[in-house]
């Protein structure tokens, strides 16, 4: 094993977390730092709360630890991602900021998930997405693609 | 790296107080997940099925322009319930529907306020009327107009044999990769700088259109050609052509191949005289497919002699008995399920993969490969009985020398030897030291399969079993004694390593 090396981050309410390198760097953003060398201080990380990031740190460990099978690793990021969408969304904003695309992509399906199958009311409900359209226009759409909504 | 664009390029949302929107219904609580990047919401939107990402255009205006301007575009009269393979006029109302489909959403993308650029075109439909060509039409030259990077076109009609794009205009910078399927190419230009891929399918071309075509895509590296109707002249000289393909052409063609870079040939050839494939440069040549030959051997012997430099040669069904494959730099070879087929025969001395895909199946001078490193075999047994135990324990034995020798198969039946066939005496294979077992299913247990397999390996040192998804690493203890072993010992040891 490498030596490991701690690394410090600090987030937008000033927690500071503490990390091994080899984990941080699923971030390629904490990567680039690194390898550009400009990590001998803490990281700041303006656009990430502790309550996040504490998240983030979670599924990076988890993905990390040696010797969890792949069915493991499925069960926790089901319970993971059991979450409500405000979470989901302030951890796609944080995956997007320090980009590590697993994360994005692995909250991105989720998401998706949780729209298939549901009728624009269920989403709408479910998301709290507000309806700006006229029932004019909303019929218009719905006639456009009435092979969608069979 | 979509930091620089976050929040800002977020569109214009209506304020809370137009009377259009009904923030009591939700209590006031925030829509977020609108407020993300536009490019987390289109990659959301992408990973829905098609009626899900159609549906949710309705939810507000900004998914509505999300769906409009989405880069990857699939029209498929198939989703408005036609059937693309099996023309009927019962399905005229889909059609019909489709149609108006198109032309909607072509007017909607013109209209569109974000911006257009397509990534994909996706168009498979049966017209019907030759007025309705001029909406395919108009949706090919948008893409080509906005930067379209992948266009696949499977196009029919009902009036005539194939669907005429006739003085298209095929100009586009940004074009990576092309398919089309059965269309004629009639008077059409060709400018593809960026093109890499080309795929015709059931396409109708004369040689003078073919030249144009290929002309005009210098940087081509894949060309795939399947069924060429008429083309009867090819000739190839594109410097990046790494790949080749043709597949069930018509006898009288003939193919020249100048490219100095060409890697990778596949053939199908089903008739009885083969189409004459020159190549100029056969010492680029590395890999050699040949898939659903009429005369395998034949084919085989014609074509492997011609490549001195050849590194893999893959295989499909044939229709002779014993199959020769003699080459002195073959370091790959695949073969998928010969049916028929009885006996391979190779002489690579240089082989250093193979993977064979297959039910009983004799290898005979794979002994001389020696410097054979990785051996898959895909077991799929026809029948299971004793002849199959008995080719299993002689396949093993031809490929125990080599470094990293896998069998996979879907149900540990397959491999563990029923104790009937035990009293034959069926000798041990003495020389085989590491084995990797992959089962797709089983209802055994890790056990019971080492139990009645590895029997007949006696020197076995490490047996690395995968059941589903989960591997194990078992090492055996020294067994240099004849007869039965010790089981206490065995499975002290596996306890204390690997499991």
């Amino acid at each position: 094993m490498s030596s490991t090396k701690l690394l410090t981050l600090k987030t937008s309410d000033g927690e500071e977390f503490k990390l091994d390198e080899a984990v941080a760097v699923k971030s390629q953003a904490i990567k680039n730092m690194v390898e550009d060398d400009c990590v001998s201080n803490a990281i700041p990380l303006p656009n990430v709360d502790s309550k996040t990031m504490t998240k983030v740190i979670e599924y990076w460990k988890k993905h990390s630890e040696e010797g969890v099978s792949k069915d493991q690793l499925n069960d926790f990021d089901k319970g993971f991602l059991e979450v409500h969408h405000s979470v989901l969304y302030d951890l796609l904003l944080a995956a997007n900021y320090l980009n590590d695309k697993e994360l994005v992509d692995v909250i991105c399906q989720e998401v998706a998930d949780r729209i298939k199958g549901k009728t624009p009311e269920e989403i709408r409900k479910e998301f709290d997405i507000k309806n700006d359209f006229t029932p004019e226009e909303e019929e218009k759409i719905r006639q456009e693609n009435a092979w969608a909504f069979d | 790296m979509t930091k620089r664009r976050r929040r800002t390029s977020h569109p214009k949302r209506k304020s809370p107080k137009d009377p259009k929107t009904k923030a009591h219904e939700f209590g006031g609580r925030q829509d977020i997940i609108s407020n993300l990047p536009i490019e987390i919401i289109r990659q959301i939107h992408s990973l829905l099925p098609l009626k899900d990402a159609a549906r949710i255009s309705i939810l507000s205006h900004l998914w509505r322009n999300i769906w409009v301007s989405n880069p990857n575009i699939h029209l498929d009269e198939t989703d408005f319930g036609a059937n693309f393979y099996k023309y009927s006029d019962t399905d005229k109302d889909k059609r019909d529907a489709f149609l108006i489909y198109l032309q909607k959403s072509l007017v909607n993308r013109h209209k569109c306020e974000y911006d257009c650029a397509v990534d994909t075109l996706y168009l498979r439909i049966t017209v019907e009327d030759s007025i309705d060509e001029f909406l395919v039409e108009n949706w090919i030259d948008f893409a080509l107009q906005n930067k379209v990077k992948t266009l696949r076109l499977i196009l029919r009609t009902t009036y005539s044999e194939w669907f005429e794009l006739c003085n298209i205009e095929f100009i586009a910078a940004t074009l990576v990769e092309l398919k089309l399927e059965y269309c004629e190419i009639i008077d059409c230009s060709f400018m593809l700088p960026s093109l890499k891929s080309l795929f015709l399918d059931d396409v109708c071309i004369d040689d003078d259109d073919f030249n144009d075509l290929i002309a005009g895509c210098p940087r081509i590296e894949k060309l795939e050609i399947v069924c060429p109707a008429t083309v009867c002249t090819m000739v190839l000289s594109n410097p990046r052509l790494k790949f080749f393909g043709l597949h069930f052409p018509c006898c009288d063609s003939n193919v020249l191949i100048e490219s100095k870079n060409l890697e990778t040939l596949e053939f199908s050839f089903v008739c009885e005289c083969m189409c004459e494939v020159e190549i100029t440069y056969p010492t680029t040549v590395r890999e050699l497919s040949l898939q659903d030959s009429y005369n395998l051997e034949s084919t085989l012997l014609h074509y492997i002699n011609k490549f001195p430099l050849l590194e893999k040669l893959v295989l499909p069904n044939g229709t002779c008995s014993c199959i020769q494959v003699s080459h002195q730099h073959l370091t790959n070879f695949v073969v998928n399920v010969l049916e028929e087929v009885e006996e391979v025969r190779i002489d690579a001395p240089k082989l250093k993969s193979f993977e064979y895909t297959g039910g009983l199946m004799l290898f005979t001078g794979i002994e001389a490969s020696r410097e054979l490193e990785f051996v898959h075999l895909h077991l799929n047994p026809e029948m299971l009985n004793d002849d199959w135990y008995i080719c299993l324990r002689d396949m093993l034995e031809s490929f125990a020398h080599s470094k990293h020798l896998r069998l996979i198969c879907k149900n540990e039946q397959d491999i563990i030897f029923p104790n009937e066939i035990t009293d034959i005496l069926l000798p041990t294979i003495n020389d085989l030291e590491n084995l990797e077992l992959q089962i797709e299913s089983s209802t055994a247990t890790s056990q019971q399969i080492i139990d009645g397999f590895a029997w007949i390996l006696p020197r076995l040192k490490t047996l690395s079993l995968t059941l589903g998804s989960i591997s194990k690493l078992i090492e055996f203890p020294d067994r240099r004694r004849e007869g039965a072993f010790n089981q206490e010992e065995k499975l002290e040891h596996e306890r204390i390593c690997g499991e």
